[in-house]
């Protein structure tokens, strides 16, 4: 099952938590967004666990 | 824009700028980069430091980052049992990041290095099949910076090893996911003048709530768990405020972070690209505690960068994944062994190993120095372990 990558942007701290358990390198943090690459994606869903916050959820697609 | 540099060093946290200073205090050119516009903020830390890293590492006591000295810790159980330590001399302070990071990187610039703030790192420059540099963006200008040495100092995200080939990937249950509120604390006795660490698989799974305070009144209170839990930091921190009546009407910063907690990086030098700190999981697994071992990583890795450089011998450079690991890293994969028994305790287990433990015990638990301590816990008659811990106890030995 494909999956999405959702982030609340409100709630994101930018904190690059979800970028070092991503195996992928599915998403970056740059200094004033992040950016997620569907295309690398293989729906692990770790970095959903590894969030502080709770920012992301994973959004299956198809 | 072309820049051309003897090292590049990517990320100005705690590793980058001893690493400079280290470096162009011998002669080298060096540029450092971070893609912060203000260096050292937002902070992600607990600001606790043990006072000898400052002589150890040549960093002056300058009170314009040192928030409070620290003479001790208590941990406590689960039940409510409560180990002490307590020195009659300074044994750490309470920092302040933000300051200290940017006096870091000035001591860098002092001893000769170029800083450049606002300005990230976004690729690597080849040639010729070879690593030449990185390429970098400030203030949306792409930036060339061609460099002999390229060194990934940039934190727990670091895509800089990554780019160079170095798998830097991290499971989850390696990290610790951390949430922390620098607040005042009203209603709740602390004593000011130690840190205190609540353990408990309630409380927080895997790792620990912290107090460290700033003030007499003012602390970071935070909280890490493991990183592959279903419940968020945040929860749990939130619950155990709640659990102890203490309002969080006087929140003054909120932060947020990962620490890399075990999956220490094998390969620390791939080519001309060094990987140093939290780019490198190079942190205590056991407290979380990073910047200490940041100062060792930098230290070492810029000794071989000097012989690399000046033999002109870029194979030298492994000198340093060597050293590392034959110190270090034993020290370290020690630790780990500790706490992946730690994490397994149950609650009822924690209570009683924190009833007989003294805290010189715990203090060479987290050193790593289990041994002697283990077998006489094995064989206190008032400890019922678990089948299971005991086998993992006897194991360890
Ligand atoms: C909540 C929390 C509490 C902690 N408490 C403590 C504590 O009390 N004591 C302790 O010793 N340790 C603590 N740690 C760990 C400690 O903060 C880290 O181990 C330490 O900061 C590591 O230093 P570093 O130089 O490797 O990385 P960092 O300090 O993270 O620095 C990395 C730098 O690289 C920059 N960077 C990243 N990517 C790029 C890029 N592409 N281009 C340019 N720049 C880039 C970042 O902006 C950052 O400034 C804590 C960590 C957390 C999350
Ligand atoms: S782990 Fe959460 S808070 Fe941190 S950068 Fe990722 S989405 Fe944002
Ligand atoms: S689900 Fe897995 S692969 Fe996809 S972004 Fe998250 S961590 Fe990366």
């Amino acid at each position: 099952m494909k999956v999405k990558i959702l982030v609340d942007r409100e709630k994101c701290y930018l904190c690059g938590s979800c970028v070092a358990v991503c195996p992928k390198e599915a998403i970056i943090t740059e200094s004033e967004e992040w950016k997620f690459f569907p295309e690398r994606c293989i729906g692990c869903k770790f970095c959903v666990l590894a969030c502080p916050v709770g920012a992301l959820v994973a959004k299956e697609v198809e | 824009m072309e820049l051309h540099y003897d090292v590049v060093v990517v990320g100005a946290g705690i590793a980058g700028p001893i690493l400079s200073r280290n470096l162009a205090k011998k002669g080298y050119k060096v540029l450092m980069i971070d893609k912060k516009a203000e260096l050292g903020s937002p902070k992600r830390c607990g600001e606790g430091l043990g006072i000898a890293n400052f002589k150890k590492y040549d960093i002056p006591m300058d009170k314009r980052f040192i928030n409070r000295e620290i003479y001790g810790a208590a941990i406590y159980s689960p039940g409510g049992y409560k180990i002490e330590i307590r020195y009659d001399r300074v044994a750490g302070v309470i920092l302040e990041r933000k300051v200290f990071d940017k006096m870091l990187a000035y001591y860098a610039a002092r001893a000769g290095a170029d800083v450049m703030a606002k300005t990230e790192a976004v690729g690597l420059i080849r040639r010729e099949g070879r690593i030449a540099g990185v390429k970098a963006r400030h203030e949306g200008e792409p930036l060339e910076i061609f460099a002999d040495v390229i060194v990934a100092a940039d934190g727990v995200e670091s895509r800089v090893a990554r780019w160079a080939g170095i798998n830097s990937f991290l499971p989850p249950h390696e990290l610790d996911s951390a949430y922390e509120y620098e607040m005042i604390i009203e209603n709740f006795e602390f004593d000011p003048d130690i840190i205190h660490l609540y353990f408990g698989n309630e409380v927080a799974p895997r790792g620990y709530v912290w107090i460290f305070p700033k003030d007499e009144d003012r602390a970071n209170v935070g909280i890490g768990i493991n990183g592959d839990n279903p419940k968020t930091a945040k929860y749990y921190l939130e619950k155990w405020l709640k659990e102890n009546n203490i309002k969080g009407t006087k929140i003054l910063e909120v932060n947020v972070g990962g620490v890399p907690v075990g999956g220490f990086l094998k390969e620390l030098v791939r080519d001309n690209v060094v990987v140093v700190g939290d780019a490198a999981r190079q942190v205590n697994p056991m407290h979380g505690g990073g910047m200490a071992e940041a100062m060792e990583a930098a230290t070492i890795a810029s000794k071989w960068i000097d012989r690399a450089l000046s033999e002109e011998n870029l194979e030298l450079l492994k000198g340093y994944t060597d050293e590392w690991w034959a110190g270090e890293g034993q020290k370290l994969l020690r630790i780990l062994k500790v706490r992946q028994i730690s994490e397994k305790l149950s609650d009822d287990e924690l209570d009683a190993a924190i009833q007989v433990l003294s805290g010189a015990d715990a203090e060479r638990i987290a050193a790593g120095d289990y041994r002697e301590v283990f077998k006489a816990l094995i064989k206190n008659p008032k400890i019922l372990l678990k089948p299971k811990m005991l086998r993992l106890l006897k194991e360890a030995l």
